[in-house]
């Protein structure tokens, strides 16, 4: 796919963030992403908006328009994407389309959230599904495939609590993260117990936010900049829902992975820095091994050596991932994209992993049947 | 006077003569589902036939939600995944026991209709649990 070039990245801070709308945060994200860019809102040829929860917090839609009205964007296509936590990375990947089938040259991208106002307390996937009403809040599948991790391949509580002291402290290092505190072991374990055996702190937080991205046909990137990042595979698929569900561990992290590696002629040791869906702990070392990181039970042994903490083998939510940084829902996908994208491009500062010239973003999004309802895998090369 | 107890989900349960969850069958694959759906995602037939399932089922894997309920929910509540012995189809489903801590993997459960809390004009909502035998 080196035919698709990131040339522009822009991001507000994630948190609580009372006095800006989401319009406000959409706006703030897309304007830095084009001052970035160094391009005019006139050169935009589509937009696209991915957004997981106004309709259901503020019965808003089409928000999309709203935002992109702010930059003085009329007439071109605008895009609204809605695909739970994934709805940023997949609105990312439609708008890579939309450059490969040769439509558009130069495409703008935003993810934006607001949760916080909503006081939507724990998530709940939506009203369509039974499980939501059965009492299957979203922390209780993770929670059901932590239990089936640890009695098939000895994962102990310590070992999830470590994923939270790590993301936490690349957090500390991330400006733009909502957490800077540093935790402890204990910290994370003794924290209240929401559903066994994830604690609080197992949990990532609700946030507001937004991130925004400019992609630009291969051939044209040199007009803007000398160093583009480029974008060399970019997947998305939806559950297998195998009956019975598989709980140790996620089918479709093996599938869609494997498929990246295809597309970008790579493999997994080759992946510098990565970027993956830590919504609760026990996800990141589930993914560690899904997407060939290690072998299959063996993620909380790559957690514990340290080997996906800045410095180590192959440094992993160097942004702080959804634990620290935050997970305002729809913009989550785009900014673990714009983290890859600043590593690449050797903007990280004092979480720089030296000389990373091959970076991976993975997301996930929904449930249903036991398995998740979406998944988006990117690599992006320098 | 009492009003009316409310279902939940009463869509997937047939409550008489006894109370059995309601799926579907798929008569070329041989395959069950749970809920009920009208396309078999295996062969593509539509049409599937409504069946009822078997009503005792083993416990596959568990967790007990301790904070942060949704509206409604008693706290603590387990809830899980239960493997249904005649069809070998695992489905979702709260738990239920004398205590909560003889909850485990491989536990024979049984299906039940039971109180889970009232409603704000204080009518009972019931709901479908699978029931750890004693």
């Amino acid at each position: 796919l080196e035919n698709l070039g990131i040339i522009g990245i822009g991001m507000t801070k994630f948190g609580k963030l009372s006095n800006e709308s989401l319009i406000d945060l959409g706006r703030k994200a897309c304007l830095s992403a084009i001052h970035d860019a160094g391009i005019s809102p006139l050169h935009v040829d589509a937009a696209y908006c991915g957004n997981g929860l106004a309709s259901q917090l503020f019965g808003a839609s089409t928000i999309g328009q709203s935002i992109f009205w702010e930059l003085g964007l009329k007439g071109i296509p605008v895009i609204n994407v809605e695909n739970a936590c994934t709805s940023g990375s997949t609105a990312f990947h439609e708008a890579c389309l939309s450059i490969l089938a040769g439509v558009h040259d130069i495409v703008l991208v935003v993810g934006v959230e607001k949760m916080y106002e909503a006081q939507v307390g724990m998530l709940s996937s939506g009203t369509a599904e039974i499980e939501p009403g059965l009492g299957f809040l979203v922390p209780v599948t993770f929670a059901l495939r932590a239990k089936a991790h640890m009695d098939k391949y000895g994962t102990t509580p310590e070992q999830l609590a470590m994923v939270a002291v790590k993301n936490h402290y690349h957090g500390s290092l991330n400006p733009l993260a909502q957490y800077q505190n540093i935790l402890t072991v204990d910290e994370v374990l003794q924290s209240p117990m929401i559903v066994d055996p994830l604690t609080r702190l197992n949990c990532c937080p609700i946030g507001d936010g937004a991130a925004a991205i400019i992609i630009c046909r291969g051939n044209m990137t040199a007009r803007f900049t000398s160093s583009p990042i480029w974008v060399v595979a970019s997947i998305l698929g939806s559950g297998l829902y195998d009956n019975p569900p598989i709980l140790e561990h996620w089918v479709l992290d093996y599938e869609k992975s494997k498929k990246a590696y295809e597309q970008a002629g790579c493999g997994p040791d080759d992946i510098d820095v990565a970027e993956i869906h830590d919504a609760f702990t026990i996800a990141e070392i589930m993914h560690y091994e899904g997407l060939g990181f290690c072998a299959e039970g063996e993620g909380g042994f790559l957690l514990e050596s340290g080997g996906t903490t800045i410095g180590g083998r192959i440094p992993v939510n160097t942004s702080g991932g959804l634990l620290a940084k935050g997970h305002p829902v729809g913009a989550t996908g785009v900014a673990q994209l714009i983290e890859i994208t600043m590593q690449l491009r050797g903007q990280c500062g004092k979480r720089q992993v030296k000389g990373a010239q091959l970076g991976l973003a993975h997301c996930m999004g929904g449930d249903k049947h036991g398995d998740t309802k979406s998944i988006t895998i990117h690599i992006l090369a320098k | 006077m009492m009003k009316e107890p409310i279902m939940l989900f009463p869509q997937l349960v047939n409550m008489k003569p006894i109370p059995r969850l309601i799926g579907s069958k798929c008569p070329v694959c041989n395959l069950f589902y749970f809920p009920f759906r009208v396309v078999c995602p295996q062969c593509f037939l539509e049409g599937l036939d409504e069946c009822l399932l078997t009503i005792h089922g083993r416990i596959k894997g568990f967790t007990i939600v301790r904070a942060k309920q949704p509206k409604g929910f008693p706290l603590p509540y387990a809830v899980g995944y239960v493997e249904l012995i005649k069809e070998g189809l695992v489905i979702p489903s709260l738990l239920t026991a004398d205590s909560l801590s003889s909850l485990c993997v491989g536990a024979h459960v049984e299906l039940v209709i039971e109180f889970l809390s009232d409603n704000e004009e204080g009518r009972n909502i019931l709901v479908y649990k699978f029931r750890v035998k004693e």
